[in-house]
């Protein structure tokens, strides 16, 4: 089953800018997707796009085999969980409480479900007991967990996850993997990890000027040099170091860690 | 992060701070509405709601030295009024209340109006801290939510709290990014970069504003917040309500 379709999208911001241009993508349903590429090539505006925040100039995305309409807006954003960079913008709330009982007030969740699903995602990012905790004074590695919990809450069928690992220290990061690598969802990375990518993903995108150029396996996209070249990406120092001949072992070696 | 809580102490686990927010909320406005309207003569009410928020201190177990530093911030106000003492015409009725005699410069009157405000806003000013140090800021955002204020005002309160410190962190990153490149604002032309860091802050803010907003959007907002209330008024509630509003009604009684 096709979690994700979008066929031929195109967008322009305001300023006249062409952010994404004839984009096709597929993502099938339990992947997880990651989706790598420059600044500025248009993964968040196409992030953006998922969860029915934008809508393209021309084109058509479907969720789930539905295709977002303004009718079906409110449903999609229940499927679709879009976590932001900047834990930040995320997280507006006076308590974790509200944050993360947010979403599930606003798809008209009956009231008392309520403290019991905002304690079973809490759980499930490990932040019991964080209920009454004020974001400001979170850590950036809570705070990016409280962030995912914030969706968790509404049980999405496809979780995207703009820079997960940015700001985070190793161990938080590795966590933070842990995490992900546990969800049954369809799951959607953007991101300039390819570490994380390598270790996590089945798929890999690359995208580039507004357009979806080389898709397939992480450790085939990513160790392709001639390819990351060309789209203004650079092979990892910590993949340059392993011969050529090596690669693939190594990559294996990286996932069972 | 150099800030400490607004709402400091407000997590201890007292008599006090386990009532419900709008017992506090109903108890300290009564009594600062009441203690306003009170003629400043009577000064034996005064004392008697400084012992009633001295007994409530006690209760809750903060420390009284925070309360009385923070008590300081009415200062200000009460130079500013001292200030004007001198030039107000003082044989006239002052405020409302019509007093006889007067002098020259400080008359009886005038330390009267000056007693009237520093006694009004002292004691104020010990209800308001009491009040935000026993109840976590969010639990009286709830309480008044229950009082019927519309929700898009309390809705900007809990804003204004959440990004308080985001914001001051960020003032605090900008001027030390300034002052590692030798900026010590000391000059009248420096003035300038002052002009363009507040600008910058405020492209920073409205930009936050319309992330934060789409975030919100992404979680199925459509505009009018739902939210939870599960506190509830308890039998401690009433009583501690009858006490307080009791003693403050007898207190006009008795001495007025």
């Amino acid at each position: 089953m096709i979690a994700v379709e979008v066929r031929n999208l195109s967008f322009a911001y305001p300023d006249g800018h062409q952010a994404l241009e004839e984009v096709n993508l597929t993502v099938e349903k339990g992947e997880c997707l990651g989706m790598v590429g420059p600044n500025g090539a248009g993964k968040s505006t196409l992030l953006l796009h998922l969860n029915g925040l934008l809508s393209g100039n021309s084109g058509d995305i479907r969720i789930l085999g539905q295709s977002i309409t303004k009718q079906n807006l409110s449903w999609v954003r229940q499927k679709v969980g879009l976590v932001f960079q900047n834990p930040d913008d995320q997280l507006f709330c006076p308590t974790l409480f509200e944050d993360v009982a947010f979403g599930p007030l606003n798809s008209q969740s009956p009231a008392e479900e309520i403290p019991g699903r905002v304690a079973t995602a809490l759980e499930k990012v490990g932040l019991s007991g964080f209920e009454n905790r004020s974001p400001s004074h979170m850590s950036v590695g809570e705070k990016r967990k409280a962030s995912l919990a914030t969706i968790l809450s509404m049980d999405p069928e496809i979780i995207i996850l703009d820079e997960p690992t940015s700001n985070l220290d190793p161990r938080s990061k590795k966590e933070l993997i842990t995490l992900l690598a546990t969800f049954p969802q369809t799951r959607i990375l953007a991101t300039h990890d390819f570490e994380m990518v390598l270790q996590l993903c089945d798929r890999v995108v690359l995208v580039a000027r507004g357009k979806v150029m080389a898709s397939g396996r992480p450790e085939e996209i990513l160790t392709d040099e001639s390819i990351l070249q060309t789209y203004g990406l650079e092979l990892p120092e910590f993949l340059r170091l392993v011969p050529a001949w090596d690669r693939k072992a190594f990559i294996s070696r990286l996932k069972a860690c | 992060m150099e800030h400490s809580f607004l709402d400091r102490y407000s997590h201890l686990g007292s008599i006090i701070h386990n009532l419900d927010a709008r017992t506090k909320v109903l108890a300290f406005l009564t009594l600062i509405v009441v203690t306003v309207l009170t003629p400043p003569q009577c000064w034996p009410i005064f004392l008697f709601h400084l012992a009633l928020i001295g007994v409530t201190l006690m209760l809750s177990r903060i420390p009284v030295s925070y309360v009385l530093t923070r008590s300081l911030i009415i200062l200000p106000f009460v130079l500013m009024v001292s200030l004007f003492l001198p030039f107000l015409p003082s044989n006239q009725p002052a405020g409302g209340y019509s007093l006889g005699l007067g002098s020259l410069t400080l008359g009886r009157s005038n330390l009267l109006v000056f007693w009237n405000v520093l006694i009004k806003g002292f004691i104020g000013v010990l209800a308001v801290i009491l009040l935000s140090s026993t109840t976590p800021f969010p639990r009286l955002l709830e309480a008044l939510k229950k009082f019927r204020v519309p929700s898009l005002l309390t809705l900007l309160l809990g804003f204004i709290y959440r990004y308080f410190f985001v914001l001051l962190d960020e003032i605090l990153s900008v001027k030390r990014a300034v002052a590692s490149r030798g900026y010590r604002g000391r000059w009248i032309w420096q003035v300038k970069i002052l002009g363009r860091i507040l600008g910058q802050l405020f492209l920073r803010t409205y930009e936050r504003g319309e992330r934060v907003y789409l975030g919100m959007v992404a979680r199925g907002f459509q505009g009018l917040p739902r939210t939870l209330s599960p506190s509830q008024m308890r039998r401690m509630d009433y009583l501690f309500l009858l006490g307080f509003l009791s003693a403050t009604a007898f207190s006009q009684l008795y001495f007025r």
